[in-house]
């Protein structure tokens, strides 16, 4: 379990970079701050206003070309498709050429152009604050203040923010700096006033921007007044996408000697920041990689590098990391209960409980008629896992009879156990007697399969003693719970019927000779994981904040003995450790994978897939991580 | 006819081992279990094991001419036939088919022509004719229709053997204790066929533990021990008690230590066993009657497959028994695994990894499992009532000392230890229950040498300072012989003889042959 020397080198190599990374990426964050940066920033915002304006005379000389070309062409007798050929040829040289000449102009200023700027730039600011002001006030009237940190949805839409609003189709004078998104929000007609305030400077910008360049006449100006008032307002954006925007207009040809360089250097300071991470990541695994393989075995390593891969991609594509921890650590909460349902199931020898909906729905069954008792709150959520625990033990011990009398092949007969139980139940939800109006379809009889949990039993857990930490919101009262379980599962372990059963799902033969009853053993196993199933299922739905019946557990097994899998348990030998870690990993990698490769691939809509595609790879391969024991 | 004479290398399983079959002599092949006779078979017919694990040593000659055979297919072409101990017929097929399996006799068709042999149509009325030849000729008058499952056990073996005779050209055949699953009568039946067999010239060799069948089968007796050559005997020169001895006495074995007490017949008594009967797969117990004496070592041997196993295991409620079992004067409730151990009985299996040893959990998880779940020892403090890891640890320490358990920490995992040292872990399991009787079951099985010689010495030390009761089954005499009172031979699930230590490896041969011994019984 020696470290080599090589191995020590090349970690060193690793810390040795990702240092020269942090020191550079420092430096970066620092100059943003400087006044040299600042002057060269404005230098290249200049540019781009300027860019701007000449977009008409540009397009202007281009149609020109584009004329002459054409009629060239007719006079040449080309065929149809060589005189398209031509004149989009044509079109571009033009292009070029005019930007060529053109953008030698762009550099120069003149003290009335600069300030003109300056006072568009300040009534641009305060038109957004402004803006701003009252779409939060419409938000907090609307109940929804400053949208919760995105709650864990997969489809959750990326945000929509201010790319969006940049590509917004403009139409002739009114601007319309926000999109009207799904909140329905519409800016109040006296900002619309404030808006159309700015008008004056506006034109004084345009005014001094033509004596500067004689060529752009009034007529061409007042079409570039959309793109530059776009320009001057990029200035109140963020360094990133201002120097973006600048080098997207040529600018870096009005920067001189090193400051091309040093412009790029504090562009990327962020990005430097996080490749250092990464490479300190690096160093570490393989500086600690035996120890560490050793202790967590390969799977889990390989899964643990990939996961911190994500979390550098998310900083890359500037994804917001502390919703996304926030995330990670309500689907820990959520889905930890129902996963730790495997636990006893896998060490009394019934391998995995793929029979798991067996206990969930005992579990729903209690919230149901909780809601249907109108009860809400504490009480509501006691009651709701007193009855399900309750409900769980007998259905638990009469699914262990049955696991008792098929021994060896526990894992294909729960599965469908499971699937016909939930059928079973489809019918029930149907038949059984519920009253109350909130539970049942609007027509006819029967329970709907969507309840929202808002308002009874939802985010009880997750709200109880919730706090912040840079910008991550802590569910406390879930991850106590969870850990609650976990604490009662050890304890469990570790007392004298706990090892036996642990004896008799390990070595049923040991077991036996040592006088302890291994059936009995299973059946603890079993009505245990059935019980903490039922258990989970109320967890899972408060944190969720919908509770869905019929098919709705038919898939729960799936997840939680993959993530279990994941965690570096098998099919004979499970701790509570890999539990956490398991759901860990699992939850994590689902829900920054999704986000991550929605922000790689840029197209909407791809979103579920990727869902599906993620979450069963990550199924498949937790999968073959049970080896073959099950066969055997 | 045959001249075969080679060494089988590396581990030395054989070491110059001669053997030398005539044209239709009936040649016994005789030897304790691991004596090197199936490894011998093996290179004869060319099984790929040998091949695999790099060859065969010296040379076998067929009909005076050098061969080297590399697959049974070449075996059978040399004209070496095999009537195994497990019957290898399938149960579905008639007689017929199952002589004829794979050398089939057909006849071309029109879709044969076209296609290939393979899809010739069968001629069933010569593959019959040929059926009923081969039966004929070892005098059976089963039907040659008949479906294998609905044969008695007895005639399925007159099966294989029509089927190795129907072989053209066969000239040696070799019997795989032929007579273990037999009747004495179809026993009778089967020697006469070989010895019709033998009297056509064929070269026969008849592999046994019986050594009255091979007095009166065979012509003449080649007999390995320890995987060498230990005697060639014609059975008219030869006695049944010299068979005996040849086949168990060790060079160098007559050291037998001076442990031995003895017990009058009015001792106290630990045990008393009347009538048990276990259905062990294998090693069936059936009405065994036995003795012991309080504070004794006493050895339980004899041939492998003849029920020593099972009565440690019947006793112990892991198999299920039928008897009466009397336990320092308490009758015993058997079927009952808890009810065993909480009568102060302890066993160490002989299935260490099977059943001995939680192979994943640590040593000291594993040394106070049992303890912790029979007696309650090893628990903390109410209402929790945990394990308590620090007198586990203090416990594990101890037993790890006094036995000389060689590892990291109390906290490995057996799995990883060697196998003398999980021997040691499995004892520290049984003596943490304060065992006031203890049965070992194959103590040494599969460890070496130096661990052997603690595990006998720890055995010896318990009984001698904690007057434990102790009784160790054993394949190995000399091992039995070390340490033992006495020593109980087992032969088809009965005690045959009780000797003492010091008795003769001739009485100890006759015994495991099933022959009642007189003598020195104790």
């Amino acid at each position: 379990m020696k470290t080599t020397v090589s191995q020590k080198i090349i970690a060193g190599l690793c810390f040795l970079v990702a240092l020269a990374l942090v020191v550079v990426g420092v430096w970066g964050l620092a100059l943003r701050q400087s006044e040299g940066t600042f002057k060269t920033l404005d230098k290249m915002c200049s540019y781009s206003v300027m860019s701007a304006a000449h977009q008409p005379l540009v397009e202007q000389r281009v149609k020109e070309a584009s004329n002459k070309a054409y009629d060239h062409a007719q006079a040449e007798g080309f065929s149809r498709n060589q005189r398209r050929d031509y004149v989009a040829q044509q079109e571009v040289l033009a292009r070029e050429e005019a930007l060529k000449e053109l953008s030698l102009g762009f550099g120069q200023t003149s003290p009335g152009y600069e300030e003109a700027i300056l006072a568009l730039d300040t009534g641009l600011q305060g038109y957004f604050e402004a803006l701003h002001k009252e779409e939060q006030a419409f938000l907090a009237a609307k109940g929804e203040a400053a949208p919760p940190p995105e709650i864990i949805q997969e489809d959750a839409a990326p945000e929509a923010g201010a790319d969006v609003a940049l590509e917004a189709p403009i139409t002739e004078d009114v601007i319309r700096p926000v999109i009207d998104d799904l909140t329905g929000f519409v800016p109040s007609a006296a900002l619309k006033a404030q808006l159309e305030g700015l008008t004056p400077q506006a034109d004084k910008l345009l005014e001094e921007i033509s004596l500067l360049h004689p060529q752009l006449t009034t007529e061409l100006l007042a079409s570039a007044r959309q793109p530059v008032m776009d320009a001057v307002r990029a200035k109140g954006d963020n360094f990133e996408t201002i120097y973006d925007r600048g080098i997207k207009a040529g600018a870096d040809s009005v920067l001189t000697g090193r400051d091309p360089l040093m412009m790029r250097m504090v562009r990327e300071a962020e990005n430097l920041l996080y490749l250092a991470f990464g490479f300190v990541v690096l160093g570490f695994s393989i500086y600690y990689f035996k120890p560490v393989v050793k202790r967590l075995g390969t799977p889990r390593f390989i899964i643990l590098l990939f996961f911190l891969l994500l979390i550098m991609l998310a900083g890359l594509y500037s994804i917001n990391v502390p919703n996304m921890i926030t995330n990670i650590l309500q689907r820990l909460g959520m889905y930890g209960v129902l996963v730790l349902a495997m636990l006893p199931g896998i060490q009394s020898g019934i391998s995995l409980n793929m029979g798991m909906p067996i206990g969930i729905i005992s579990g729903l069954l209690s919230t149901v008629i909780a809601l249907e008792m109108n009860m809400t709150g504490i009480s509501a959520l006691v009651f709701a896992m007193g009855v399900g625990i309750l409900l769980a033990i007998p259905v638990g011990y009469a699914y262990g009879l049955l696991l008792n009398r098929i021994k060896g092949s526990e894992m294909t007969v729960s599965t469908y156990v499971g699937f016909s139980y939930v059928s079973l139940f489809c019918i029930f939800w149907m038949l059984l007697p519920f009253r109350n109006a909130k539970l049942t379809w609007a027509l006819g009889s029967g329970l709907r399969v969507m309840h929202n949990m808002a308002g009874n039993i939802g985010g009880l857990l997750d709200n109880f003693l919730r706090f912040e930490v840079l910008g991550v919101s802590v569910p406390t009262g879930l991850l106590l719970f969870l850990l609650l379980c976990c604490l009662i599962m050890y304890l469990f372990e570790r007392s004298r019927k706990g090892v036996a059963m642990i004896a008799a799902g390990s070595n049923p033969a040991f077991a036996k000779a040592s006088g302890i009853n291994v059936d009995h053993m299973r059946l603890i196993g079993t009505t245990l994981s059935t019980v903490i199933a039922s258990v989970g299922i109320i967890v899972y739905s408060q944190s969720f904040g919908f509770m869905s019946l019929y098919m709705g557990p038919q898939q729960m097994g799936f997840i939680a003995a993959s993530a279990i899998l994941i965690g570096g348990a098998t099919v004979s030998k499970a701790k509570v450790f890999h539990v956490i870690l398991g759901t860990f990993l699992f939850q994590g990698v689902l829900a920054m994978g999704i986000q991550v490769a929605n922000a790689m691939i840029d197209v909407s809509g791809l979103s579920e897939v990727i869902r599906i595609l993620i979450s069963n790879g990550i199924i498949l391969y937790a999968l073959t991580q049970a080896g073959g024991k099950g066969r055997e | 006819m045959n001249r075969i004479g080679k060494r089988y290398g590396e581990n030395q399983v054989l070491n110059d081992v001669s053997l030398r079959v005539k044209p239709g002599e009936i040649h016994a092949l005789l030897g304790e279990n691991g004596a090197g006779k199936s490894t011998l078979m093996n290179i004869l017919f060319g099984m790929p094991v040998i091949m695999e694990t790099g060859g065969y040593q010296g040379e076998v000659h067929i009909g005076g001419e050098l061969v080297h055979i590399k697959s049974p297919h070449q075996a059978i072409e040399h004209g070496i036939g095999m009537v195994h101990q497990e019957f290898m017929l399938i149960p579905g097929f008639s007689v017929t088919e199952n002589i004829k399996l794979n050398r089939e006799l057909s006849r071309a068709n029109i879709v044969s022509r076209l296609l290939g042999h393979d899809l010739e149509t069968l001629d069933t009325d010569r593959m019959t004719d040929d059926a009923r030849t081969a039966l004929d000729k070892i005098g059976i008058a089963i039907s040659e229709a008949e479906k294998i499952k609905n044969l008695p056990v007895g005639y399925m073996q007159f099966v294989e053997i029509a089927r190795e005779i129907d072989k053209s050209g066969i000239k040696l055949l070799v019997f795989d204790e032929p007579t273990a699953v037999l009747t004495e009568s179809e026993a009778d039946i089967l020697i006469g066929v070989m010895q019709a067999l033998a009297d056509e010239g064929i070269g026969i060799i008849f592999i046994t533990h019986r050594l009255a069948e091979v007095m009166k089968a065979a012509n003449s007796v080649t007999v390995l021990r320890d995987g060498k050559l230990a005697a060639y005997r014609e059975t008219g020169k030869t006695t049944l008690s010299e068979l005996a001895s040849l086949m168990v006495g060790r060079e160098g074995a007559e050291a037998v230590s001076d442990n031995a007490r003895d017990f009058p017949a009015d001792s106290p008594l630990a045990m008393e066993i009347e009538g048990l009967h276990v259905q062990m797969p294998g090693e069936a117990v059936r009405g065994l009657d036995l003795k012991v004496y309080d504070g004794e070592i006493l050895g339980i041997g004899g041939l492998a497959g003849q029920g020593k196993i099972g009565i440690p295991n019947g006793i112990m409620g892991i198999y299920p028994a039928q008897g009466q079992v009397t336990l320092f004067g308490e009758q015993l409730p058997l079927n009952n695994p808890k009810g065993s151990l909480k009568r102060g009985l302890a066993m160490v299996s002989e299935d260490r990894r099977g059943v001995g040893l939680l192979l994943d959990q640590s040593i000291e998880d594993n040394i106070v499992f049992s303890a912790m779940q029979i007696n309650g020892d090893f628990i903390g403090p109410a209402p929790l009532r945990l394990k308590s890891v620090r007198q586990i640890r203090q416990k594990a320490k101890e037993m790890m000392e006094e036995l000389d358990v060689r590892a990291t920490s109390s906290l490995q995992p057996v799995g990883t230890l060697s196998g003398g040292n999980q021997q040691k872990v499995c004892i520290a399991r049984a003596l943490t229950l304060n065992p006031r009787f203890l049965f070992v079951s194959e103590p040494t099985r599969g460890i070496d040498i130096g661990a052997k010689k603690l595990v006998i010495d720890t055995l010896l030390r318990l009984n001698r300072e904690l007057k434990l009761t102790i009784v160790m089954v054993s394949s190995e005499l000399l091992e039995l012989k070390s340490i033992c009172d006495r020593i109980a031979i087992v032969t088809e699930g009965r005690v045959s003889a009780i000797l003492k230590p010091s008795a003769s490896n001739e009485d100890f041969g006759l015994a495991m042959s099933g022959i009642e011994v007189k003598g020195e019984s104790a």
